[in-house]
């Protein structure tokens, strides 16, 4: 004695109708918390980040090359990128000068908002004038910063930066030893990133495009 | 007159090659410099597949002086420091780089130009004069 007992087809029809559906749905939840996800990623800068949301400590008494006392206020909205070096400076200066110049490039327009100077840490053989051709030889946007060495000291220390004089050879040259970073002010005039030597352009320039957003 | 001719193509091939022994030049290239600046520095890759090398030094008819340098951090400052002379051990390749190991110039007599090239005689040993030429490019 046997009783077949139809099973309950009809009903399971509508589930397998519909889990492609949950697959999918889930798929684009999924890729749409990823994509926001990504937006909201903060960026990771490739020199090492102040921490603090402490103003630039300001220039004073020194001036750009052509007179013009530096105000760093003046230049909020922008990104100030500052190296301290001198003109006698085989390697390092014009590495980092020409890193500089190369990230403006990539940079196009918006590199018009990075406002670069070298402040010279040796303005007794450095002019104020030719602090100042020199960096433009690098990139014509470039301005040079001048002090007496009094000043660039006062400045420089509050930037963590040190610099001294080696001794000079027979015919009275002698190196800077100097603190060689290259440091980002923030458009809200906050010292932001301090770059090591051998920062790369393409390291600068998605750096510089994260500031400027 | 073909003799002559022989000699002037040897010469040529002498002063042009940039391989001695084992010894071969990999990159040698500079940065070009600003106006009036009377400094500058040369990077050259040297790959040494014979016996040990000592690089002591190195001579250019476009500065006064030419002296091996290190950049390198010392209390928090990036100094140059002077450097008598660099094993190229065989089987090694000394490499040179913007901050770091390079081939200094003092008293350039006139500007790099991008585009030129300089001729850059690389001591090795004291006995072993290396011809290069130094490709000045922007990089």
């Amino acid at each position: 004695m046997s009783v077949d007992v139809e099973e309950p087809r009809a009903e399971s029809q509508p589930a397998r109708a519909v889990w492609p559906w949950l697959v999918i749905g889930a798929a684009v939840v999924l890729s749409a918390a990823l994509f926001l996800g990504g937006l909201f990623r903060p960026h990771v800068f490739n020199g090492t980040v102040i921490q603090s949301n402490d103003i630039a400590p300001p220039m004073t008494g020194l001036v750009y090359d052509d007179g013009e006392p530096v105000d760093l206020e003046a230049l909020r909205g922008n990104v100030a990128l500052v190296y301290f070096g001198y003109t006698h400076c085989p390697d390092l200066c014009p590495a980092m000068l020409s890193t500089v110049s190369r990230t403006l490039g990539e940079l196009g327009e918006m590199g018009e908002r990075v406002a670069t100077m070298m402040v010279t840490v040796d303005p007794a053989r450095d002019g104020q004038d030719y602090v100042g051709e020199y960096v433009r030889f690098f990139n014509p946007r470039f301005r040079g910063v001048w002090g007496t060495e009094d000043q660039v000291r006062l400045v420089s220390t509050k930037y963590g930066v040190h610099f001294q004089y080696d001794e000079p050879d027979e015919d009275g040259n002698y190196p800077v030893a100097h603190t060689a970073s290259l440091m980002a002010i923030d458009p809200d005039g906050v010292l932001r990133v301090v770059y090591p030597v051998g920062v790369t352009v393409e390291e600068l320039t998605a750096d510089m495009r994260a500031l400027l957003r | 007159m073909r003799a002559r001719i022989l000699t002037g193509l040897l010469l040529v091939a002498t002063a042009c090659t940039s391989s001695d022994g084992g010894v071969a030049v990999v990159e040698a290239w500079a940065r070009p410099t600003a106006p009036e600046a009377d400094v500058a520095a040369f990077y050259v890759d040297i790959r040494n597949d014979g016996p040990d090398e000592v690089l002591v030094g190195a001579q250019s008819d476009r500065c006064g002086a030419v002296a091996l340098h290190d950049t390198v951090l010392e209390d928090g400052v990036m100094t140059m420091r002077h450097i008598e002379e660099v094993a190229i051990d065989g089987g090694s390749t000394l490499t040179m780089e913007p901050g770091g190991l390079h081939i200094m110039c003092v008293d350039l007599e006139e500007s790099l130009v991008a585009g030129q090239h300089v001729d850059l005689v690389l001591l090795l040993g004291y006995a072993v004069r290396l011809e290069i030429a130094v490709s000045v490019e922007q990089r």
